[in-house]
């Protein structure tokens, strides 16, 4: 298996390596990147800006990225990226609400069914 | 990094420490390599406590997890209390086929794991990758 891959999703490696990790050239590594739960929210929001929706993607997955970065990424012009903001249970419902307005109908509904999970999870 | 690398070996099987140095040989990597056969001599290594208060600082560790005095995972415990680690991998190395014991490792702060026996183009491409990242 490709070790920079390896290290890139291992939560031992230490900051400066995930540092240069994420200047890696390989997508598949950065994604691998995005997704480790140790990023810096410096880290997790350089990747959130990166050229490839899949990277900024995988940073919507990623359990320590804050809910003002998942709130930037729900305006990104990917709708895919867009799509991973609105199956996220951590973003502000603000965030979704606009969402559920996307002009993208698969965005749309998948933030309206979130939204409406949240709500019934709250007992609203 | 124009210097060989040095590497510490902690393992304490004769037989797996030759294998070792073939596979070193064999990676074709100029490296330095460091041999302790327990784990106690493996944290005054990595912590420079007699007798060795001059060891330089591994650029890479391979930690056997059966080793006297002190086991691979209470070794892994050691240093990330005096959090030294953070300047060298910690490569793990197993016989066994137990993922608990790799999860364990990994809970404890393990960078990496290689199955034994250790072969030349396995480590010679841990060591590059090492090279490249962590200096």
């Amino acid at each position: 298996m490709d070790l920079y891959y390896v290290f890139a999703g291992n939560i031992n490696t230490p900051s400066r390596v995930l540092e240069r990790l994420a200047l890696f050239r390989e997508q598949r590594v950065r994604c691998h990147l995005a997704e480790n739960p140790q990023l810096s929210p410096d880290l997790l929001q350089c990747l959130a800006e990166d050229q490839c929706w899949e990277v900024r993607e995988a940073v919507t997955h990623n359990p320590a990225t804050p809910a003002a970065l998942l709130e930037r990424l729900a305006a990104d012009d990917s709708p895919d990226v867009r799509y991973s903001v609105a199956e996220c249970l951590r973003v502000p419902e603000s965030a979704l609400e606009q969402l559920a307005g996307d002009e993208n109908p698969y965005v749309a509904e998948r933030a309206s069914r979130t939204l409406l999970h949240l709500r019934d999870g709250a007992g609203v | 990094m124009a210097r060989p690398m040095e590497v510490l070996l902690v393992e304490d099987s004769l037989a797996d420490i030759r294998i070792a140095q073939e596979a070193l040989q064999d990676a074709g990597i100029a490296a330095n390599l460091h041999i302790v056969m327990d784990g106690e001599a493996a944290v005054r290594f990595l912590t420079r406590k007699a007798p060795y208060t001059a060891a330089r600082t591994p650029d890479i560790v391979l930690l056997d997890l059966n080793i006297p005095r002190m086991d691979g995972h209470q070794v892994l415990d050691e240093l990330r209390q005096v959090r030294c680690s953070q300047d060298f991998p910690i490569v793990l190395l197993t016989a066994s086929d137990n993922v608990h014991d790799v999860e364990e490792a990994q809970k404890k702060g393990m960078n990496y794991y290689l199955r034994k026996p250790i072969e030349g183009r396995t480590l010679g491409a841990l060591l590059t990758v090492v090279k490249d990242l962590w200096h």
